[in-house]
């Protein structure tokens, strides 16, 4: 079987408590409320000379970190999932594969806002079945700083910046009990987009009534009709961190223990794309996960698109 | 009836005594509910009571509420 080997994540150094945050940028809003309403406290933010290719390369520098030196020329497939790319080309992954110096790869970007990881991993492990050698790298990585109105105070306190990333071993099947559902409709209302705003900055902007009934309706019956379907028990559930309260509707609803729900919101913040692989990094260095084929883990990305998409795996 | 049901729910999903909620209680202001609370009780009146609740309604009060639901039923 292909095997998951190894995990790395990045956080820019510039660390922004609530308080913090609204004293920079003078958002009218407070920490009770923001920590209230999403469990967030602190998020970090990379500098303007810091781009998503830096972060994103960063956390790949992290993972490769913890393997052998040589499996870095043995990389075959870069996946970057972003929505935060600071320019169309060269993409985030061929600036990764440059930064690195990997020689014999190609690579992608793929552009699925929160849901962004479950679908670059699901396509690096779709390839992983028709390659014996080798290894994918597929990151998550975002600078959601760069997109944020900071004169809109129901957008601007939730997201942070950073990288997670994790590593395949191809071996010609895929990844060990691996499943997988990725859906898609139509955001009849822009619930959830990035637009040109007055200042002609791309920004992000969200209908949060409207984000609640997709999360509550749509994501968790998904999340709890794949669960009944595919998974018998699993040892945690690693979910997009959107927002704690959110967090713990998912886990209500589908009578799943807190220890099982892991979240690091409070410390990073929504990192988008990023938030799966980074949480993922997290438990992995706490040993929570041990990388061994002895745990069933499923993941839950969800957001923009309108998109989410369930996986499970044994890790 | 309505109210009654409302009222239920309203305790469920915040986790406080009936005797604090009345028709003129606030969302806000008496209860310290805030807009995910708001939404989570709308969800749960939509599924209970098989109805849709306009997003745009200006839901205050629990008595904004019933007479909201009062009127879908009419």
């Amino acid at each position: 079987m292909s095997k998951l080997i190894a995990t790395g994540s990045y956080l820019p150094e510039q660390l922004l408590t609530n308080d913090q945050l609204i004293e920079k940028f003078q958002i009218d809003s407070s920490h009770e409320w923001i920590e209230q309403r999403s469990g967030i406290t602190q998020r970090h933010f990379a500098y303007d000379d810091e781009t998503t290719a830096d972060i994103a390369t960063k956390a790949a520098k992290n993972l490769l970190s913890k393997v052998d030196l040589e499996i870095v020329q043995e990389i075959k497939l870069i996946i970057v999932a972003t929505m935060s790319a600071n320019g169309p080309t060269p993409s985030v992954a061929n600036q990764v594969q440059a930064a690195l110096g990997i020689k014999d790869a190609w690579g992608f970007d793929v552009s699925g806002a929160c849901s962004g990881f479950v679908m670059a991993l699901d396509i690096a492990e779709q390839m992983s079945r028709s390659k014996t050698d080798g290894y994918s790298l597929v990151i998550g990585a975002e600078k959601m700083s760069q997109i944020l109105d900071f004169s809109d105070r129901s957008t601007s306190v939730l997201f942070g910046d950073g990288a997670g990333a994790v590593l395949i071993k191809h071996d010609g099947q895929g990844l060990p009990d691996y499943q997988s559902e990725l859906h898609a409709m139509e955001d009849e209302k822009l619930s959830i987009a990035v637009n040109l705003n007055a200042d002609g900055r791309n920004v992000m902007r969200m209908l949060g009534r409207d984000v609640f009934n997709f999360v509550n309706r749509t994501v968790v019956k998904s999340l709890e009709n794949f669960i009944s379907e595919n998974v018998e028990d699993f040892d945690y559930l690693v979910s997009h961190q959107a927002n704690q309260r959110l967090l713990d509707i998912i886990a209500k609803k589908l009578n799943i223990s807190e220890d099982k729900i892991p979240s690091n919101i409070a410390q990073v913040a929504n990192l988008s794309a990023a938030s799966i692989p980074v949480l993922l990094d997290n438990l992995v260095e706490s040993n929570k996960i041990r990388l061994n084929g002895s745990q069933k883990i499923v993941m839950c990305g969800f957001g923009g698109g309108l998109a989410w998409g369930n996986i499970s795996v044994t890790l | 009836m309505v109210f009654e049901k409302v009222k239920e729910i309203i305790v469920d999903q915040l986790g406080i005594e009936e005797s604090e909620v009345a028709l003129a209680t606030d969302f806000e202001n008496d209860l310290k509910a805030d807009s995910l609370d708001v939404f989570q009780i709308i969800s749960e009146i939509e599924d209970e009571l098989d109805i849709t609740i306009d997003t745009d309604q200006n839901l205050k009060t629990v008595e904004d509420l019933v007479n909201y639901i009062e009127s879908l039923e009419a």
